[in-house]
């Protein structure tokens, strides 16, 4: 029934094919293109379709560059119609085209080979005009000349000067302006600055702006950057990526409320917007550093610009001999906090100085120097200054902390050997929380178990292997299961698969007593046998089947005749010799037998 | 009937069992003792090298991913050492000192953007993860193997059709869905790679192409589709890139 299902829908499906193949072959070539306007606004992407009737095109035609558009691929589609028995094909392929600018452009011809052919398609002009003036005649500005979506989107970097001194403080302005086209998923600006140093960018702000008459919607980035190195130096251009949203109108003929009310009213509402990545650029910015003027240099200067505040206090001013004190400075103020020095304790040379830790915070850098007086005598702990250059008034400044006095006592013998706390904060470290190491755990000692580089268990030949031995095991017992229960429920299936063995066990006993010479014994065993050996085969009453019971049972069965009066001869000389009781010879035994043995024989040979 | 049932099921037992050991790799076991031997000595660089040459041979085993992990991120290789744990933990997914390494070699390089994923989603993925490919095809065998059983006993109990339907119908539902993740977890796992040192994913495959995003060494991606030299990859995040096929590494 099943085979039969699937010469059906093979025979229906060779048919269908050898029917449409010559029909498809007959069919003309012809290859267009299409699009879904020739006017289209500048933020509206078009639709181009290529379609190839009566062959196939399965691959994407390559679209030359054009000018005034982006192109991105969108896919094929095929589409086989049959009406009134004609067969027609079609291959086509879409694409988008972005309108970079305004102005009238043409898609030129585009050609495809096709079994040997040549076909072109007819160039199409598409006038790409400026939304703005499409609705008012001209736009914001007045300008009703060419535009582009780079006059609808772009970008600026500014600095507050062009002169400036090595590691000043410059704030960077990046600006994305955007005018009525959609922007999505702007990413933060990259923007090059060899020769600088420069700071993460904070949070960026938007908010509207009106340049030359055009409002604007502005995305703006802020940063700084310090200059390492003078001459003169550029910094940008900036670029940001962004996803510009054209709106794509549906195919002409389905948007009929385009037709009724004009292609704003409800444009918006049945365009779907398709997003297409744009990497915006902005000029960049010239500027000159300058070295910091010799004229007044004080010569502990090391480089630190801006407007800065400087702090510093001592702790504990009385103290024993040996014991640490900290010295603490802050700087705060306008500058490059991060890479500002701070002023280095040379020259102390009454004191151990150790390691200073540092600490930053917005608009303050903090510094703490354990230093331990090497002298009873010290009554002091020298003036730290500060010097940095002020770009603003364009003069050195310096700022000094004065001399701190402190107090040393001489320590007393028990106390020679102390512990000294580094940190200066011997009372709060204590109560500090431990710091914890981090690190990887260490190696393992042993490999565990091995397996073989890239072979997962269930791709080996053993999985494989188990697998199919499982199957075959199921399979296998189902198969037996099934078999018992069917010779449990079929008595004939279960005697006829008895009977030859039976049968075999009858021939056996028949042998020996023909060994022995038991003639009478014999025959009734040779008689026995084949009685029981026919009921078995053909499911029959073994009792009734006799010489005659035993010719209309073969004959019913359609055992041919050669066989039949082999059985009934046997039948007959076993009652000849049972009932008439002749005492026959060996040689008649081994005879008798060898029919027996021969009669079943040809019996297991018949088909049922 | 009974006895031949369980009979055959010894037999098969057994078969199956005397063809599981593990093949002994004296060779790897000494290169593997060796390599731990530089490794504690501070050797780091030998002592990965050593590790690679036992993989070379063909032979690999959890430990020695995870041995060879921590020879990279000791030598500074962290995006190799990400690799290598991610190829440990396809071997002994529930390590606890494989997983607390991995995650402490994340935290040295960038983080990545987190795949956005439901609760049931994120519960789902932690069950697949919980047993390696191995434990599942294990698992899912003995599954089937626990049907086929029920529905023999079905046969050979003369259980009512009912009963049988039911047990044989709970069982397979069982076994089928575990299998379904079992192939769930391999196709997952096929084109999985890691980023080796930290580089640029661009819109096109050439190198004047606009950068799409950035890509920090030891980040997981997904391969899409080679064009030698480059690769497409799937973030986690499901942004897609081109990237040179020699900064990254299938796990």
């Amino acid at each position: 029934m099943r085979s039969r299902f699937f010469q059906c829908i093979l025979t229906a499906s060779l048919a269908t094919g050898f029917l449409l193949v010559p029909a498809l072959r007959g069919e003309d070539l012809s290859f267009e293109a299409a699009v879904n306007a020739n006017k289209v606004n500048l933020g509206n992407a078009l639709q181009l379709i290529l379609t190839l009737h009566g062959g196939e095109l399965k691959d994407p035609v390559p679209l030359p560059e054009m000018e005034g558009f982006q192109t991105r691929y969108l896919g094929p589609s095929t589409k086989i119609s049959v009406v009134n028995g004609q067969v027609s094909s079609q291959y086509s392929h879409m694409y988008l085209l972005y309108p970079t600018k305004t102005g009238v452009f043409t898609i030129p011809s585009l050609r495809v080979t096709v079994n040997g052919q040549a076909l072109a398609t007819q160039p199409i002009q598409i006038e790409v005009v400026d939304s703005a003036v499409t609705a008012g005649g001209t736009n914001a500005a007045g300008d009703s000349s060419a535009g582009s979506v780079e006059d609808k989107i772009f970008m600026t970097l500014t600095i507050p000067k062009d002169k400036v001194y090595l590691n000043e403080k410059v704030p960077v302005t990046i600006k994305l302006f955007i005018n009525q086209l959609l922007v999505q998923d702007v990413h933060y600006p990259e923007f090059t600055h060899e020769g600088f140093l420069a700071d993460e960018f904070f949070d960026h702000e938007q908010y509207q702006q009106v340049v030359g008459g055009i409002p604007y919607q502005v995305v703006e980035f802020k940063t700084t950057v310090y200059p390492t190195r003078t001459g003169e130096l550029k910094l940008g251009p900036a670029k940001i990526e962004a996803n510009v949203l054209f709106a794509v109108a549906p195919p002409s003929g389905q948007n009929r409320f385009d037709q009724f009310f004009g292609d704003d009213l409800f444009g918006d509402f049945f365009n779907s917007y398709d997003k297409h990545p744009y990497t915006f650029s902005s000029q960049e910015q010239a500027l000159t550093v300058l070295l910091w003027p010799k004229e007044n240099q004080p010569a502990d200067f090391v480089g630190a610009v801006g407007q800065f505040n400087f702090a510093a206090t001592v702790s504990p001013v009385q103290l024993t001999l040996g014991d640490p004190l900290t010295v603490r400075m802050q700087v705060s103020g306008d500058g490059n906090l991060k890479n500002l020095p701070m002023p280095d304790l040379k020259g102390w040379n009454q004191f151990k100085v150790y390691e200073p830790q540092f600490k930053e915070e917005p608009g303050k850098k903090t510094l703490e120097q354990v230093v331990i007086p090497q002298s009873e005598t010290i009554t002091e702990v020298p003036a730290i200054h500060l010097s940095y250059f002020d770009p603003q008034t364009e003069t050195y400044q310096t700022i000094t902390q004065a001399p701190f006095p402190i107090k040393i006592t001489k320590s007393k013998a028990s106390e020679d050997f102390k512990i000294v706390d580094f940190t200066g904060e011997g009372a709060s470290a204590r109560s500090r929380p431990e710091s914890i190491g981090q690190d990887i755990v260490f190696i393992k000692e042993k490999p565990g178990p091995w397996k073989k580089v890239g072979m997962d268990f269930y791709q080996t030949p053993l999985f494989a292997g188990i697998c199919a031995l499982v199957l075959l095991w199921w399979g296998g017992m189902v198969g037996l299961f099934l078999w018992n229960r069917q010779l449990k429920s079929n008595e004939a299936l279960a005697r006829r698969l008895q009977a030859p063995k039976k049968a075999r066990k009858g021939l056996e006993l028949a042998r020996q007593q023909m060994v022995k010479g038991e003639a009478k014994e014999f025959y009734d065993t040779v008689f026995r046998t084949l009685q029981e050996y026919l009921g078995d085969k053909f499911h029959w009453p073994a009792a009734s089947i006799t010489s005659s019971g035993a010719e209309e049972l073969l004959r019913s069965r359609n055992i041919n005749h050669d066989i039949l009066n082999r059985v009934k001869a046997i039948f007959a000389h076993c009652d000849t010799v049972r009932y008439a009781g002749v005492d026959l010879s060996g040689e008649s035994l081994q005879d008798s037998y060898q029919r027996l043995a021969e009669a079943i024989d040809l019996l297991e040979r018949q088909k049922r | 009937m009974r006895t031949m049932l369980w009979r055959s099921f010894l037999g098969m037992s057994v078969v199956i069992f005397l063809n599981l050991g593990v093949s002994a790799a004296p060779d790897e076991m000494s290169l593997f003792f060796k390599a731990n031997e530089a490794y504690r000595q501070g050797d780091y660089a030998k002592a990965a090298r050593i590790y690679e040459r036992i993989l070379q041979s063909g032979k690999t085993s959890g430990n020695l991913y995870y041995n060879l992990g921590n020879g990279y991120f000791k030598s500074g290789r962290l995006g190799s050492a990400v690799l290598s744990y991610e190829r440990a933990r396809r071997l002994m997914a529930r390590d606890a000192d494989l997983i607390a390494n991995e995650q402490f070699a994340r935290s040295q390089v960038e983080a990545s953007p987190e795949p956005k994923a439901s609760f049931f989603k994120m519960r789902f993925f932690d069950y697949c993860a919980y047993l390696t490919t191995d434990e599942w095809t294990i698992f899912v065998f003995v599954l089937g193997l626990a049907t086929v059983i029920a529905h023999l006993l079905s046969l050979q109990q003369n259980w009512s059709v009912r009963q049988s339907r039911f047990w044989a119908g709970l069982f397979f539902l069982i076994w089928i869905s575990h299998a379904g993740i079992l192939v769930f977890k391999v196709n997952q796992q096929k084109d999985q790679a890691i980023i080796l040192q930290k580089t640029d994913a661009f819109f096109e495959p050439r190198i004047k192409a606009t950068i799409h995003f950035s890509l920090s060494e030891g980040t997981k991606v997904k391969s899409l589709k080679v064009e030698p030299p480059w690769v497409k990859i799937e973030r986690s995040d499901g942004k897609m890139g081109w990237v040179q096929a020699d900064t990254l590494e299938k796990i």
